[in-house]
């Protein structure tokens, strides 16, 4: 019985927040909240280099199937930033739900 | 995050269950509030058990066998000490000062010659101890003690008063803070002494609380002698010793405490079903069940934040100031399930031992009273909110408390 985070869940939180500290510093956080979109593709974009839209998504689809508390890791990092975006409703929501519910065609 | 008990872990958690359920004392009751007529027999019946427990293999799971414990496991020993708190926690109380506070302080701190003098005859029922902090003018600030240990030969000369100090009044020993300087930094001056309680000079008188119990004593000391080889460490490391300790002492308390807790809502949840408002049980009233879930929610952040304790220590950590966050949990989350229980009794409530026929439940009105003084004893919710603010969260210190001589 262990109920803390381990190393590499710990790395993945440390690499989180030098993420969003670089990258999504609070200028980049304001001048979202007066976008259109919310977000930038160039953002976005490298959110998926680091592999976290495809936490949740199995192997077998090309994602990196990892485990929910690695995804809360990184999630717990970007509400520090107060990071805007669909990483919610996209990485988690939408990909939880098409491997629970979906058809094969759909995944 | 790994929840879950070994095979091994649940199955000794079984049959300790079964010993404990065949090995209470005849005639105990758990839940009555008071199983014994005086502090005597109180404290005759947790010893008798204690011996029990030891005889039986129980005691001190995760001592070194050298000093009369077990050798096992700290997952063991919380195990024993979770099953005890939820069977029958009245025959654990005369002994919780010394297993919480006594054993930490004389294992972590103490020579060779006193964890072996001591510690045996503590986990087989002979010793209860006392600890003595507070004194009338020393409380949340423990550095202010002012019981003056003076050295003379091989032994020192102590005088001076403890107040509030837990069942004085049923111990055979006591560790004691007292000033062996009163020249340096006052912090520094402090030294802990282990007491012979029945030594000359050792005067116990106990203090009645509003509960009518009287739990806590004053102390007071005429020239007692206490050898020298009876002071745990060097001299002006009292107050070292005392915060170490207490950081230990808290890891375990938390998963006791927490299992006390979660059997407390099962009984508030059995009072709820029970009792009736306005013709209605008090679990189907829209205000109670909100305060009922907000009293299952507290009482589980408690049973997860002892879990991540011990994890810790498990893994071999040292316990740090996040220790108070348990305490701080466990004695203000207590006070609010105690007041909201007597809410639901309504006019009941306040009828002190209750009335015969109404299946009126007086545990929560003795616990309502008692849980008063939880945000003030082991350390005021005040201190524990300048711990974790000051030590956890790196806040700038309160500039009142700054050292002084």
């Amino acid at each position: 019985m262990d109920i803390r985070l381990n190393e590499d869940q710990l790395e993945i939180a440390r690499q989180a927040r030098r993420f969003f500290e670089n990258e999504t510093p609070m200028k980049y956080v304001r001048a979202m909240f007066e976008d259109e979109r919310g977000f930038t593709g160039e953002i976005w974009g490298k959110m998926a280099e680091m592999g976290w839209t495809a936490m949740r998504v199995p192997e077998a689809y090309g994602g990196l199937g990892m485990e929910l508390i690695d995804l809360a890791v990184v999630m717990e990092e970007m509400g520090r930033a107060v990071v805007p975006g669909p990483f919610f409703s996209s990485a988690l929501l939408a990909a939880e739900i098409l491997m629970e519910a979906g058809s094969d065609s759909q995944k | 995050m790994d929840f879950n008990f070994t095979p091994e872990q649940n199955e000794f958690r079984e049959i300790f269950s079964r010993w404990v359920d065949k090995n209470l004392p005849s005639g105990f009751d758990p839940q009555k509030l008071s199983n014994f007529k005086s502090n005597q027999e109180w404290a005759f019946a947790y010893k008798e058990f204690q011996k029990r427990l030891f005889e039986a293999g129980y005691a001190a799971m995760h001592y070194p066998q050298e000093y009369g414990g077990q050798g096992r496991t700290l997952m063991e020993e919380v195990i024993v000490l979770q099953t005890l708190a939820a069977k029958c926690t009245e025959l654990r109380t005369p002994g919780v000062i010394t297993h919480g506070m006594a054993v930490p302080t004389i294992y972590v701190c103490g020579s060779e010659e006193q964890k072996k003098e001591f510690l045996p005859r503590i986990f087989n029922g002979d010793h209860i101890w006392c600890q003595g902090f507070s004194e009338p003018n020393a409380g949340s600030d423990v550095a202010n003690v002012s019981t003056r240990a003076v050295l003379d030969g091989d032994h020192y000369i102590v005088n001076g008063q403890k107040v509030w100090t837990s069942f004085a009044h049923l111990a055979d020993y006591g560790i004691m803070l007292v000033r062996t300087d009163t020249e340096t930094l006052k912090h520094r001056g402090l030294s802990y002494l282990l007491m012979d309680m029945k030594a000359p000079g050792v005067e116990v008188r106990p203090i009645e609380q509003i509960t009518g119990e009287a739990e806590f004593n004053e102390i007071f000391f005429e020239d007692v002698r206490v050898p020298v080889g009876l002071r745990v460490g060097e001299e002006g490391q009292g107050w070292r010793i005392a915060i170490t300790t207490l950081m230990f002492e808290r890891v375990l308390g938390d998963a006791v405490f927490a299992s006390i807790y979660e059997r407390n809502i099962g009984r508030l949840l059995n009072m709820a079903r029970r009792t009736k408002r306005s013709g209605r049980p008090v679990i189907e009233d829209p205000v109670f069940r909100q305060q009922l879930a907000q009293a299952y929610i507290e009482v589980m952040a408690l049973k997860y934040h002892g879990l991540r304790s011990l994890s810790g220590q498990i893994q071999g950590g040292i316990p740090g100031p996040e220790g108070s966050i348990g305490k701080l949990l466990w004695s203000e989350a207590n006070q609010r399930i105690m007041e909201n229980a007597l809410g639901m009794q309504g006019p009941l409530g306040q009828v002190w031992k209750g009335l015969p026929g109404t299946g009126q439940d007086e545990f929560w009105q003795f616990g309502y009273l008692r849980s008063k003084g939880n945000t003030i004893e082991a350390g005021s919710s005040e201190i524990q909110r300048n711990i974790i603010g000051e030590r956890v969260l790196g806040l700038p210190k309160d500039a009142s408390r700054a050292t002084t001589r």
